[in-house]
């Protein structure tokens, strides 16, 4: 298991700045400049309104930490492919994240990889664009 | 109160025969559009808030000294919809579905975000004495100028945000919206120009776009469940992403 840092230039999609802007709260305390990925363990699924939460086992300066992830309503993701179903206690995934600006064991999901390199997003804009998208 | 002015006026001209009180607002009623329909907003949609040209401006430019200094330190452990109080205009982009059922003297909008719903009552009756009945969303009633629905809300309670920027709204909020179907009814395009003279230095406008999904239907969204921001009742061991303290200074 192991944490990685990187910056991103391109963060134009990320939560708060579609055009319909982030419903539930600011997203100001993430730290968007700023990529992680964290491997480890799932802990539990929270698929809750307003927001899902990934409790995951996972490195927090060397030491295996709960981390609370932080996810868009169960109401949006479950237009984009995901399910209650899609993250399981147990499951071996790596999260890419926006980490907390305060540095504590927490962040906004953007996306999951799965032991079987499948990935599924979870930062894409609620808005859609035109009538041709099919039914999310 | 001249929109039920104007109605009464309509009423006592039709009166002195029944057939044309029939015939009158026939063709009346045949031109009011049907905004009934699953809505989702797009991306076409303007970010910020604008000017009458639909043009962005700073907060500089449309803020008083008050919503500056409001703006200026952002808390958003306090914002209330993180406490999951709903608001109008903050729901209408929610960015959840919005379903409009359309019936004569009535118009309910049923938000997915937070499964809350407004009535704007479109039969001529006014806002309600604004020291008595003060509201998160606001009182509205709506008329027909042409093909646009034109809806006035007011009764604000000021316990809301204008945005996640952290702009208060005041029990003087005062908001016009108005929704004109585009593109052969598949479009909904929404104007709404906001006044607010303890806050906001000018009206500020919003102009939003809808797409018709009627394959799509509204979800289940009760915010209470797992309210992990609401700082002031975390549970153990399991932090939200916000705390009290959190400031966010404007840039």
């Amino acid at each position: 298991m192991r944490a990685v840092i990187s910056t991103v230039l391109g963060f134009g999609l990320a939560m708060g700045t579609a055009s319909a802007g982030s419903a539930h709260h600011s997203f100001a305390m993430f730290d968007r400049s700023q990529k992680i990925q964290i491997e480890g363990t799932v802990k539990e699924f929270q698929w809750v309104n307003p927001h899902t939460w990934v409790q995951i086992m996972a490195p927090h300066h060397g030491v295996t930490t709960e981390w609370s992830i932080e996810g868009r309503s169960p109401n949006v993701l479950s237009r984009r492919g995901w399910s209650r179903t899609t993250l399981k206690p147990g499951d071996k995934v790596t999260l890419t994240v926006y980490p907390l600006k305060s540095g504590k064991p927490g962040g906004a999901i953007i996306s999951v990889r799965f032991a079987d390199g499948r990935v599924l997003n979870a930062d894409t804009p609620t808005a859609v664009d035109t009538n041709e998208e099919g039914p999310r | 109160m001249r929109f039920a002015a104007a109605i009464a006026i309509l009423l006592a001209a039709s009166a002195p025969s029944a057939l044309a009180a029939q015939e009158a607002p026939a063709s009346t009623v045949a031109a009011t559009p049907d905004l009934s329909g699953l809505w989702v907003v797009s991306n076409r949609s303007s970010r910020g808030n604008l000017d009458e040209n639909l043009k962005e401006l700073k907060p500089a430019e449309f803020l008083t000294p008050a919503g500056l200094e409001a703006t200026a330190r952002l808390r958003p452990a306090l914002d209330p919809s993180a406490q999951c109080l709903p608001a109008i205009p903050r729901h209408i982009p929610g960015p959840y579905p919005i379903e409009i059922v359309q019936r004569p003297g009535r118009i309910a909008m049923l938000f997915e975000w937070d499964t809350v719903f407004r009535v704007i009552y479109s039969d001529g009756r006014g806002h309600p004495d604004p020291e008595e009945d003060q509201r998160y969303m606001g009182h509205a009633v709506g008329h027909w100028e042409g093909e646009t629905l034109v809806v006035d809300t007011a009764n604000f309670n000021g316990k809301t945000w204008l945005e996640g920027s952290g702009i208060p709204m005041s029990t003087q909020a005062h908001l016009v919206e108005r929704y004109t179907l585009e593109d052969d009814g598949k479009s909904l395009h929404v104007v709404i120009r906001i006044e607010d003279p303890v806050y906001l230095s000018r009206p500020v406008y919003r102009n939003y776009f809808f797409n018709l999904r009627n394959d799509w239907e509204i979800k289940e969204y009760l915010c209470a469940e797992g309210n992990r921001d609401n700082v002031f009742q975390q549970r153990e061991g399991q932090p939200g992403a916000l705390e009290l303290d959190d400031v966010i200074e404007a840039e």
